[in-house]
């Protein structure tokens, strides 16, 4: 008895160790949330208002050529303005950076497949990110992402020029683009 | 030009980008008609090797697959156990011997310095009986960034393959994968 009490033990404290969102009290949760999600808007919307002018500025040819040249420079600028850790990531991605590759991040993303719903987990090393959906919500997303009707012939070389092993198109409205990761302690 | 360790070091990063996941749409219709399923195949640079899954499906005896990365080899070799009519091996495609009725090519064309199409052709040719079929995809568009991949064109394509192959076809790939559509071309390049 005393041997399973042990056991017992020993199982609830490695269940502690490698626990993930349970180890969060509700409020920490949601501040945690709060947080990655206000670090999330400032740098979709600051992305947003730049691709918005290229597009204007340019078209659609234009604002694929600042996408690769600027939207990294973008993010990660934003990132040392957070002093934190912040990423998109695709299952078809367009930028190689932007793979899906960590298992913590595929359990992420099949997550937010199911429920697009922001959360936050706890990776392995005890860090926590903070994961919230990116969809296509809007119809100009669609003219680099939509399909072969709303994807230029122009456009789609230059993306195909650019980024030879691209995977981000032949979405539609609504559809889950990506996820944002953002670092939100330990 | 990129080497052994090159292409086993991105496999081993799982720097994969050209890797889709299934095979071609392009490829497979072309398999289905195919019709000799004891031709012997050989696709070489395969890969994850969807399409010889594909091969596998639909009746062919006779498959060999080369890639010049060990960690794509022991991945694929897992998937293929058991599968007789498929044979693997780890090597450089510029050093294979054999004779093949039919060989695909699927990203390995692009994944070669252009300084060794030269050289591609003229192996393909040799690695195949007269008459046998060299047949897939290539892209037809150039790419911003040193490769690979390296991009091409049809003019391009058209002076290097002459030479060996008769060019039964080569047009703009209508079913190529959605990101690919309009800047892929399908061939079906017959041994002269």
């Amino acid at each position: 008895m005393k041997q399973l009490i042990a056991l017992f033990f020993v199982f609830a404290v490695a269940a502690c160790k490698h626990g993930t969102t349970n180890t969060l009290s509700p409020e920490q949760e949601q501040t945690l949330l709060k947080t990655g999600d206000s670090i999330a808007v400032s740098v979709q919307e600051l992305l947003q208002q730049n691709v918005a002018k290229a597009m204007q500025a340019g078209g659609p040819v234009y604002a694929v050529a600042f996408c690769n040249e600027k939207a990294a420079f973008l993010t990660d600028s934003m990132s040392t303005l957070h002093g934190t850790f912040i990423q998109r990531l695709s299952d078809k991605n367009r930028n190689p950076a932007n793979e899906i590759k960590d298992t913590a991040d595929h359990t992420a993303w099949k997550k937010l497949s199911t429920k697009q719903e922001a959360f936050v987990q706890t990776d392995a090393h005890g860090k926590r990110y903070f994961y919230k959906p990116i969809t296509i919500n809007m119809p100009a997303c669609l003219k680099c992402h939509g399909g072969r009707a709303d994807i230029q012939d122009s456009t789609r070389k230059v993306i195909l020029g650019k980024y030879p092993y691209d995977k981000a198109v032949d979405y539609q409205m609504g559809d889950l683009r990506g996820m944002w990761k953002i670092g939100v302690g330990s | 030009m990129p080497d052994k360790d090159f292409w086993n070091t991105r496999w081993e990063n799982r720097e994969t980008g050209w890797d889709i996941g299934y095979p071609s749409p392009g490829i497979t219709a072309f398999i289905d008609e195919y019709h000799d399923k004891e031709a012997a195949i050989l696709i070489p640079g395969c890969g994850n090797a969807y399409e010889a899954e594909y091969l596998v499906k639909k009746g062919f005896q006779n498959i060999t697959l080369i890639d010049i990365a060990p960690k794509a080899v022991e991945q694929i070799s897992e998937r293929f156990s058991g599968m007789a009519q498929v044979k693997i091996i780890c090597g450089d495609f510029f050093e294979h011997k054999g004779l093949y009725d039919l060989m695909i090519e699927q990203t390995f064309f692009c994944a070669i310095s252009p300084n060794m199409r030269q050289q591609y052709a003229q192996k393909s040719a040799s690695l195949l009986r007269p008459g046998g079929t060299l047949a897939g995809l290539l892209f037809n568009t150039v790419f911003e960034k040193e490769g690979p991949p390296f991009g091409g064109g049809i003019k391009e394509y058209l002076d290097l393959f002459s030479p060996y192959f008769e060019i039964k076809m080569m047009d703009e790939c209508c079913n190529s994968i959605p990101p690919r559509a309009g800047n892929e071309l399908i061939i079906e390049l017959l041994k002269k």
